[in-house]
C-alpha cells in the first residue's frame, strides 16, 4: 500500500499546485484506478475549507481570553476568594435561568457568556433550546446546569428585577435551611425564586397541566 | 463512532514528534514561558497566532462559524487555565490545543447525535442568504459535509488537519503524533471512506 499512499500525496502536492485530477492521475497509471476516487474525496474535501475569518469573532476571543487572565491572576483569585458566598458554592448559581413560569418555555439568560465566563456552558444549550422548542424546557434548562451548582435562580422573563432583589435574594437562601427562596411582598410571593438542588429531581418532573413550577413551590409550603 | 482522540490532553505532556523541532518548538516554549505570567501582551500574541488556526480547524469540522468560533475560544482559554495550574503542554502548544479543540468537537457532535435538531423553520432565518449561504448549501457541500459527519473522529481529524487547515504532512504527523506513513495510510482511509459516504448519500 505504501506506493499507492506516497502516490496519493504526491498527487495532493500537484493538485494543490493548480493540476487537474487527470494530469495527476497520469503520473500513475498502474495506480489510476484505486487513486481516482481518493483524488475525487480529496477534491471535495479540499472545498470545504474556509479562509474567511470574522474579525469581530477574534476580537470577541481576545477580549474573552483576556478576561479569563485576569481573573486568573493573582489578584483576581483574590478577588474571587472574598466574592465567594461561605456556605453554598454560589458561584454556580450563575447558571441564571429566565423561565416563563407558568408556560414551561424557558430561556437561558447566557446570550451575551463567552467561553470562560460562567454561564457559558449554559449558552450552548440555550440555543438548542430555543432552536428545538422543547416541550419540557424547564427540563433542558436544568440539563445545562453544572453537576456542583448547589442551587438555581428562576427568572420569569418578561418580569425584570433590580440586582439588588437577586442579590439579597441570594443571601438569603445561602443563610437559610429552606429549599426554595422567595421574595414577597405585602404577603403575595413574587420573582425570582431560588431553587436548592434537592429539589433539582421534582422539578425534572413537572408537567404543564400541573402548572409546572407552582406545584413544586406549593409541595414545599404545604411541607 | 466518534472516539476520543486525546483523552489525556488536558494537562499532559506530549513528546515532540516529527519535525516539531529546531525553531518552532523554541517559539512554543517562548510563548509557553510568556503565557505563565499572564502578561496580557503575551495573551494576545498567543491569541492572535493560534486562534485563526482553530477557527478554521473547527469551523470545518462543525460547519457553524458560531461553534467554531466557540471551540476556539474555548480551547484558549482551557490552555489559560492549564498553564495558570501549573500543568498544560510544556512544549507542542499547538498540538495540544488542537487535540482540545477536536475533543470539545468530538463531545458537541456527541451531543448532537443524542439530541437532533430541528432546523430553522423558513420563517425564522428570514434575513436572507448570504452568497457564502448558498456556496454552503450546494448539493455538494452538503454531500461533503454529511461525508465527514459519518467518519471515525480520527478520520475526521486527519481531513480537518490536511484539507481544512492545510498543515503539511509533517506538521500533521507532529500534532497527531505519528510518524508520517501512518498519516498516509490514515488519510487514504479518510478518503476512502469519505467518498463511500458520499456515494451512500447521492
Amino acid at each position: 500500500m505504501k506506493p499507492l499512499h506516497d502516490a496519493l500525496e504526491s498527487c495532493l502536492s500537484a493538485l494543490r499546485s493548480g493540476a487537474d485530477l487527470d494530469a495527476c492521475l497520469g503520473m500513475y497509471p498502474d495506480l489510476a484506478e484505486s487513486l481516482r476516487p481518493a483524488l475525487e474525496a480529496a477534491q471535495a474535501a479540499m472545498a470545504l475549507a474556509s479562509e474567511e475569518i470574522p474579525a469581530a469573532a477574534g476580537i470577541r476571543g481576545r477580549n474573552t481570553l483576556l478576561a479569563k487572565a485576569r481573573t486568573l491572576s493573582p489578584s483576581g483569585r483574590r478577588r474571587r476568594m472574598a466574592a465567594q458566598a461561605p456556605r453554598f458554592a454560589f458561584a454556580l448559581l450563575a447558571a441564571l435561568l429566565a423561565v416563563f413560569l407558568g408556560g414551561g418555555g424557558l430561556l437561558v439568560a447566557s446570550a451575551a457568556a463567552l467561553p470562560g465566563d460562567p454561564l457559558y456552558g449554559v449558552k450552548r444549550t440555550a440555543e438548542e433550546v430555543r432552536l428545538r422548542l422543547a416541550p419540557s424546557s424547564v427540563r433542558a434548562g436544568l440539563e445545562a446546569i453544572p453537576n456542583h451548582a448547589d442551587a438555581v435562580l428562576v427568572l420569569a422573563v418578561d418580569q425584570p428585577r433590580p440586582a439588588g432583589l437577586t442579590r439579597r435574594l441570594r443571601q438569603a437562601h445561602e443563610t437559610s435551611d429552606a429549599l426554595i427562596t422567595v421574595p414577597s411582598f405585602g404577603g403575595r410571593h413574587g420573582h425570582p425564586t431560588i431553587f436548592s438542588r434537592e429539589l433539582f429531581p421534582e422539578m425534572q418532573n413537572i408537567r404543564e397541566e400541573t402548572q409546572g413550577l407552582r406545584a413544586v413551590r406549593r409541595r414545599q409550603q404545604g411541607a | 463512532m466518534c472516539q476520543m482522540l486525546y483523552s489525556d490532553c488536558d494537562g499532559c505532556t506530549w513528546p515532540l514528534g516529527g519535525l516539531l523541532r529546531g525553531q518552532r518548538v523554541s517559539e512554543e516554549r517562548a510563548e509557553l514561558e510568556s503565557l505563565r505570567a499572564l502578561d496580557p501582551q503575551a495573551v494576545s500574541l498567543v491569541h492572535a497566532h493560534y486562534f485563526p488556526q482553530l477557527y478554521r480547524y473547527a469551523r470545518y469540522r462543525l460547519g457553524d462559524p458560531s461553534a467554531a468560533e466557540d471551540v476556539a475560544s474555548e480551547a484558549l482559554v482551557r490552555l489559560l487555565e492549564a498553564v495558570a495550574a501549573g500543568s498544560g503542554p510544556t512544549s507542542t502548544l499547538r498540538g495540544w490545543l488542537l487535540g482540545t479543540a477536536a475533543n470539545l468537537i468530538n463531545d458537541s457532535l456527541r451531543r448532537r447525535y443524542a439530541k437532533p435538531e430541528e432546523g430553522l423553520s423558513e420563517e425564522i432565518a428570514a434575513e436572507g442568504p448570504t452568497p457564502h449561504d448558498h456556496a454552503e448549501g450546494s448539493e455538494m457541500i452538503r454531500a461533503v459535509r454529511a461525508g465527514i459527519l459519518r467518519l471515525t473522529a480520527d478520520q475526521q481529524h486527519v481531513l480537518a488537519l490536511r484539507f481544512g487547515s492545510e498543515y503539511s504532512l509533517e506538521e500533521t504527523a507532529a500534532i497527531l503524533r505519528k510518524k508520517t506513513n501512518a498519516v498516509k495510510a490514515l488519510q487514504f482511509r479518510a478518503l476512502a471512506a469519505l467518498r463511500r459516504a458520499m456515494e451512500e448519500q447521492a
